[in-house]
């Protein structure tokens, strides 16, 4: 998969509703929930991954989304936020940030997946054969998705899950 | 304000001999494959045969699904199998979407999966 080098916005995190601070530390998991969006940022840590799905699965749940639609959003979820812990940093950084939004578009999520590394061309990963099967996942999974990557400005995933599949 | 995850856990059983079973409990992610990969070298250095139990799996990502099949490609080379069985319905649905079905290898139970291993002529 070849992902295009579109300069994408930078992060918005002023617009993600009162109480965000935007000079808040990543080293801690700060999580947001209103009543129909989540805006998580937590440290691109394997072992957070588990907790991305939980807080995805019940927001998804507080929107109605039934089981086999919310499961399919922690796949693709869960695939997302694997690209960003093995590929988006040097392990030697310090301030990894993994960020998660969500948020209801009618009878749909719509979900980003956001990192600020370096870019997906810049570092290859050591495994190629699991990223082919994470972003299989992820296209299986939702019924549009976007992939975002500008050298040394991260890379975001966008994508939609249905309600109801197809 | 994180949710409380049922802990990750496998446990491995001698069936028979040349034959062992890993159990896989909780939820199967990059966070823990390195622990099924572990297991599934082990059993590959002390056994022919390996059967993965899925029933107690709540979860399953591309990592989990690497290390199956990395298994069943380095069992088959020595003449062993790895076979899947009882995937719930996230796990079955990954398995399908990953083309895992579609190799022999996914059973519905721990009976069938083992009379697969009992007919050594089988591809």
């Amino acid at each position: 998969m070849r992902a295009s080098a579109r300069a994408f916005p930078p992060p918005h995190r002023d617009d993600t509703g009162p109480g965000q601070d935007p000079g808040a530390g990543m080293d801690d998991m700060t999580e947001q929930i209103e009543q129909d969006r989540l805006f998580l940022s937590l440290p691109a840590e394997r072992e957070n991954i588990g907790a991305v799905r939980a807080a995805v699965d019940r927001v998804a749940r507080g929107f109605g989304m039934r089981e086999g639609a919310r499961s399919d959003l922690k796949t693709l979820v869960s695939e997302a936020c694997a690209n960003v812990v093995l590929h988006a940093y040097a392990d030697d950084e310090a301030d990894k940030p993994l960020e998660v939004e969500m948020a209801r578009r009618g009878e749909a999520v719509e979900v980003v997946v956001r990192d600020h590394g370096q870019g997906m061309s810049a570092r290859p990963g050591p495994k190629p054969s699991s990223l082919r099967l994470g972003l299989l996942l992820v296209g299986a999974m939702a019924s549009s998705f976007q992939l975002r990557s500008a050298r040394g400005g991260g890379t975001e995933l966008r994508a939609m899950v249905a309600f109801e599949a197809a | 304000m994180m949710s409380h995850l049922r802990a990750f856990k496998l446990i491995e059983r001698d069936l028979r001999p040349g034959y062992r079973e890993i159990l896989v409990e909780g939820e199967l992610d990059l966070a823990v494959a390195d622990q099924l990969v572990d297991g599934l070298a082990r059993a590959g250095a002390e056994c022919r045969h390996i059967l993965i139990g899925l029933e107690g799996c709540e979860f399953i990502d591309s990592t989990g699904i690497a290390a199956i099949v990395q298994a069943h490609n380095e069992f088959a080379e020595r003449g062993g199998r790895v076979a899947v069985y009882g995937p719930t319905d996230q796990v079955l649905r990954v398995l399908t979407v990953t083309g895992l079905t579609s190799n022999g290898m996914v059973f519905e139970g721990a009976e069938e999966a083992l009379s697969a291993f009992g007919s050594p002529g089988r591809a």
